[in-house]
C-alpha cells in the first residue's frame, strides 16, 4: 500500500506539483492522468525518492519512507522509466538480472527467472536472452524495462508511460497480455499515461491531474459520471460516450431492463459483469438481436439494443 | 675515425640502450600510476560536483600548457634533479587527459540511465562501478593513452635533469652532431610509444565484463614497469658527478677520463642549462663545463687542473674565408686588434655578466671596448658589408659585437651579423657557403669536430696550445681556403669543476687529486 501526503516539489520556485496527497490499497491500480508537464512523472519519481521532495511525506506499507534507506526500500519497488533507460553495457538477461543481483539471489534463481520473465513478456529466450538492448526494437526494449522491474518480485510497481512507445495494435496486445500476468494481481501498482482509454481500462483509481495538481481521483465511474469540475468534464469530451458505454456494467442497469421479450429468439446469453460496450458489441458481431442476463439470484431479463439504450438514460438520470 | 652504422652504434652500446629503455619506462609508468591515483579519483570527484570542475580543470590545463622544458626548470628550485623533479614533472603532466577524459566519460552518461540505476536501488559506489565507470571506461583509456603517449615524449627531457632515461642518447646525439646516437634514442622512444598506445589500446577495448580485471592490470603493469627504473642502475659514489651529454660522448670528455685518468666516476647526465646552479646546490659535486663560463664565478667554482692534459686547447680566434680576406683587405687587421686582449677571467668576467647578470652582449662588449681603449665612434658607411656569424650563446654574442663594433669604428664597412647560428656544424656551413664572412670559433672545436684527425695525429698536436692552433690553422688553409686569425687570448676548453669549499675542505686541485681522492 502507499500513502502520500501532501506532496510538493517546486523547480526555481514554481511548482511543478504541489499539495499532493492519496492512498492506493494493497493490490489496487492506481492511474495518474493528465497533460504532457502536469507533474505526473515527478509524482511517481517521488514515491521513491528519484526527486526528493520539498515538502509532505511517502508511506509504504505503513511505514514512513523517511524512516528508511531508499537504496532498501528502491529494490522492493519496481520502476519502469518513460524513456526506458535500460542499461547499454548490459545483455537483455543482465539489465533483467540488475535488482534480484543487488538483492544476493543465487545465479540460477536469477537465471531462471530472467528466462521466465522473458517468455511471458513475449520476447524469445533463445534470441534475446544475451544479445544487448541496442539490438532490439523500441516496443521490445519497454518490454525488457517491464521486466527489469519485475524481476525481484516487488510488492509496488511504478510505471511511467509503459506503453508508450507501442503502436496501437502492440500496445492493446500487449497491455492485455500483461493485464493477465500474475505479476500484475496483487501488486499495488502505479501507471502514468495521458492516455484516457488506458487509464479507465488499467485503473481502480485514477487521478486526474493539472498544473500539478490533483482537480480529481476517484474510480472510473465516478470521474466520469460525476466530474468534479468543467476542467474534468472537458477532459474526456471527446470519447465520454465510449468511456460510458466501456464503464458501466449491465449489473448497474439491471433494475430497468425488461423481464419479458416478445420474441423470444435469437439469443445470446451474457454475464451481468459484462460492460454495456461489450453487450454492444456482441449484439453486433454475433449477428444476434436478443441479450439474455442471469444475474446471482437467478433472476433474468431481456434486452435489444433499444432496452439497452433505455436502460442506460435512465441509470444516467438516478445518479446525476 | 670510420664511420659506423646505427645498428652497430647499438650493438655497442646496447648495455646503455638497454639500461635508458628501461629508465624511460620506468619514469612513464611512476608517473602515470601517480596521476592516475589522484587524477581518476580527482575526475570522479568533480563530475559529481559541477561547481569544482572549472577550477580543477582550468589548473591542470594551466600545468599542461607550461612547457615542458620549463616545468623542468621550476622543478629544480623546489625538487632538486635527479628522478624525483622528473616523475613530479611527468605526473604533473599526466593529470590533465585522465582527469579531464573521466570527467567527460561520466558526465558524458546519459542521465536518464543513471537515474535507471538508482531506481532500481543501487547506491552511490555501485552505481560508480556497475554503470558510470564501465559507460565512461573507453574515454577514460582514451585519456590515459594520451597521458601515457605524452609521457613518453617528455620523459626523454628527464636527461636534462640527470634521471636518465632515452633522452641521454638523443642530447648526447645533437650536442655531437651524432645521427645514430640520437637515432639510438629516439628511435626506441618513439616505438615504446606506438607500443604502449597499441597495448592500453586492446585494454581499451576490453570486454567491459572483465573491467575488474583490467582496473586491478593497470596499476600492477604500471608498478611493474616503474620498478624497472629502480633496477637499472644504483649510483652510490663518493662524490657526485654530473656532465652534459655532450660530455658524456667525447674523447677529450668522460671516455678521456677513463681512458686516461682511469676515472671512473659514474656521471649522471644532465643539462647544461641546469648543470652549474646543481653543483651550487650540492646536488652534484663533481661537473664538467667550459673554462670561461660565466657561471664559474657566479657559482663560485673551480676548475681542476687538467693535469694529463685530455682536454685540447680551446683558444678562441676568428675564423675568415679567405676570399673575404681578399675583398675587404682592411679586415684582417681590424680583427687582430682583439688577439691577445682577453684572458681566461676577463672572459669570465664578461660572460658573468651577459649569462647571469642578464646585460646585454652589446653592452658588455662596448664597456669593455671603452676599458681596453679600442672603442671608435663608428664611421659613415659605405656599400660593402661584412657578414659576422656566431653560435648560439652568449660567449659568442660578445665577441660578435666586439668585432662588429671594431669594423664599424676603424673601416667604411659595414656589418650584418647572423648571430644565434645553432652549434658547430651550423655555424662552420654558412661560412663554407658563403652565408658569412667570419666567426669566432675555438681550436679545439677546429680539431676534434671538424678536422676528425687520427689518434696519433690528435696527441701530437694537443701537446700544446701552438702546436694545435699552428696544425688547425695549415689545415683549415689547406682543405677549407679558411684562415684562423691571431688568438683573442682565452682558453675556454672543457674542465671538471667544483665548488671552491669544497675542494678545498678535500684538498682536490687537480683531476688527478680527485682520482686519489676517490679511490681512497
Ligand atoms: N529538473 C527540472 N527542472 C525544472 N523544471 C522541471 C524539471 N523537471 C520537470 N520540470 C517541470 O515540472 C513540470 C512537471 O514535469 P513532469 O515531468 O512531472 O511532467 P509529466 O506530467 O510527466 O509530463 P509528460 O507527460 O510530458 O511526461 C513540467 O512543467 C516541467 O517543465
Ligand atoms: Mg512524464
Amino acid at each position: 500500500m502507499i500513502r502520500v501526503e501532501k506532496l510538493t516539489k517546486l523547480y526555481n520556485k514554481i511548482p511543478a506539483v504541489s499539495d499532493i496527497s492519496f492512498t492506493i490499497k494493497k493490490g489496487q491500480n492506481m492511474v495518474l492522468l493528465g497533460t504532457s508537464g502536469c507533474g505526473k512523472t515527478t509524482t511517481l519519481k517521488m514515491i521513491n525518492d528519484l526527486i526528493h521532495p520539498d515538502s509532505g511525506e511517502v508511506w509504504l506499507d505503513e511505514v514512513s519512507t523517511r524512516k528508511m534507506k531508499p537504496e532498501v526500500y528502491r529494490k522492493k519497488t519496481g520502476y519502469v522509466l518513460q524513456n526506458i533507460a535500460l542499461f547499454p553495457h548490459f545483455t537483455i538477461a543482465e539489465n533483467i538480472a540488475v535488482v534480484p543481483r543487488l538483492l544476493g539471489w543465487d545465479k540460477d534463481k536469477i537465471r531462471r527467472r530472467c528466462l521466465e520473465l522473458l517468455e511471458k513478456l513475449h520476447l524469445s529466450p533463445d534470441k534475446h536472452y544475451s544479445i544487448y538492448p541496442h539490438q532490439l526494437s523500441g516496443g521490445q526494449q519497454q518490454r525488457v524495462g517491464l521486466a527489469r522491474a519485475l524481476a525481484a518480485e516487488p510488492s509496488i510497481l511504478l510505471m511511467d508511460e509503459p506503453f508508450g512507445a507501442l503502436d496501437p495494435i502492440t500496445r492493446a496486445s500487449i497491455k492485455k497480455d500483461i493485464a493477465q500476468l500474475d505479476e500484475f494481481k496483487d501488486k499495488t501498482i502505479v501507471l502514468v499515461t495521458h492516455d484516457v482509454q488506458e487509464a479507465f481500462e488499467l485503473g481502480d483509481i485514477i487521478c486526474l491531474m493539472d498544473k500539478g495538481e490533483i482537480i480529481q481521483q476517484g474510480n472510473p465511474e465516478e470521474l466520469l459520471f460525476k466530474p468534479a469540475s468543467a476542467f474534468v468534464s472537458g477532459f474526456f469530451k471527446e470519447q465520454q460516450l465510449l468511456l460510458e458505454y466501456q464503464n458501466t456494467t449491465l449489473h448497474k442497469l439491471f433494475r430497468w431492463l425488461p423481464e419479458t421479450h416478445t420474441f423470444v429468439q435469437n439469443l445470446i446469453s451474457v454475464s451481468p459483469d459484462e460492460k454495456l460496450w461489450q453487450a454492444f458489441e456482441k449484439l453486433n458481431t454475433a449477428g444476434k438481436s436478443l441479450l439474455v442476463i442471469k444475474d446471482s439470484g437467478g433472476r433474468q431479463k431481456y434486452a435489444d439494443h433499444g432496452a439497452l439504450l433505455h436502460a442506460f438514460t435512465t441509470y444516467k438520470n438516478t445518479i446525476a | 675515425m670510420e664511420q659506423q652504422n646505427l645498428w652497430q652504434f647499438m650493438t655497442q652500446q646496447h648495455d646503455k640502450l638497454i639500461q635508458q629503455t628501461l629508465e624511460h619506462i620506468g619514469l612513464t609508468f611512476i608517473s602515470l600510476f601517480l596521476a592516475l591515483l589522484i587524477a581518476l579519483p580527482l575526475g570522479i570527484w568533480i563530475a559529481r560536483k559541477p561547481t569544482a570542475s572549472p577550477f580543477i580543470l582550468g589548473i591542470s590545463g594551466v600545468l599542461q600548457t607550461i612547457p615542458s622544458i620549463a616545468l623542468l626548470g621550476f622543478m629544480i628550485p623546489l625538487l632538486g634533479i635527479g628522478w624525483l623533479p622528473a616523475i613530479t614533472a611527468l605526473f604533473l603532466y599526466a593529470l590533465l587527459p585522465i582527469i579531464r577524459n573521466t570527467y567527460t566519460g561520466i558526465t558524458g552518461i546519459d542521465p536518464n540511465i543513471r537515474e535507471a540505476a538508482v531506481a532500481m536501488g543501487m547506491n552511490h559506489w555501485q552505481v560508480l562501478w556497475k554503470i558510470e565507470l564501465p559507460l565512461a571506461f573507453p574515454v577514460i583509456m582514451a585519456g590515459i593513452r594520451t597521458a601515457t603517449v605524452i609521457n613518453v615524449g617528455v620523459a626523454t627531457l628527464a636527461a636534462y635533469i640527470a634521471a636518465g632515461g632515452l633522452g641521454e642518447f638523443i642530447f648526447g646525439g645533437i650536442a655531437l652532431n651524432n645521427v645514430n646516437m640520437i637515432l639510438a634514442g629516439a628511435i626506441p622512444s618513439a616505438l615504446l610509444a606506438i607500443l604502449l598506445d597499441f597495448l592500453l589500446s586492446l585494454v581499451q577495448h576490453i570486454d567491459l565484463k572483465k573491467l575488474r580485471f583490467a582496473l586491478w592490470l593497470i596499476p600492477l603493469i604500471c608498478i611493474a614497469a616503474a620498478s624497472s627504473y629502480f633496477f637499472s642502475g644504483t649510483k652510490d659514489l663518493k662524490l657526485k658527478a654530473g656532465f652534459t651529454p655532450e660530455f658524456m660522448g667525447r674523447t677529450d670528455g668522460d671516455l678521456g677520463l677513463k681512458s686516461i685518468y682511469n676515472l671512473d666516476i659514474k656521471p649522471v647526465v644532465i643539462s647544461d642549462a641546469v648543470m652549474y646552479k646543481a653543483a651550487f646546490d650540492k646536488k652534484l659535486d663533481v661537473i664538467s663545463g667550459y673554462g670561461t663560463d660565466g657561471r664559474l664565478k657566479a657559482y663560485n667554482l673551480i676548475i681542476l687542473k687538467d693535469d694529463k692534459k685530455i682536454f685540447p686547447p680551446y683558444y678562441a680566434a676568428p675564423l675568415v674565408r679567405n676570399e673575404a680576406l681578399i675583398k675587404f683587405p682592411e679586415l684582417e687587421g681590424v680583427l687582430n686588434l682583439l688577439a691577445g686582449r682577453i684572458n681566461d677571467s676577463t672572459m669570465t668576467d664578461l660572460n658573468y655578466r651577459v649569462d647571469y647578470l642578464h646585460q646585454s652582449p652589446q653592452q658588455v662588449a662596448k664597456d669593455f671596448l671603452v676599458k681596453a681603449k679600442l672603442w671608435k665612434e663608428p664611421l659613415p658607411a659605405g656599400s660593402q658589408t661584412v657578414r659576422i656569424g656566431s653560435k648560439i650563446f652568449g660567449e659568442q654574442y660578445i665577441l660578435a659585437s666586439m668585432y662588429g663594433m671594431l669594423i664599424r669604428g676603424n673601416t667604411r664597412l659595414n656589418v650584418s651579423s647572423k648571430t644565434g647560428l645553432g652549434g658547430t656544424q651550423i655555424c662552420f656551413n654558412a661560412l663554407k657557403n658563403n652565408e658569412i664572412d667570419f666567426y669566432p670559433e675555438y681550436t679545439g672545436t677546429g680539431l676534434l669536430v671538424l678536422l676528425h684527425p687520427s689518434k696519433q695525429t690528435l696527441n701530437r698536436v694537443t701537446k700544446s696550445n701552438d702546436s694545435t692552433y699552428d696544425f688547425v690553422k695549415k689545415e683549415f688553409g689547406k682543405t677549407f681556403q679558411m684562415k684562423w686569425l691571431k688568438p683573442i687570448g682565452f682558453n675556454n676548453t672543457y674542465a671538471l669543476m667544483m665548488r671552491r669549499q669544497q675542494s678545498s675542505e678535500l684538498q682536490i686541485q687537480s683531476i688527478s687529486d680527485l682520482k686519489r681522492y676517490l679511490d681512497h
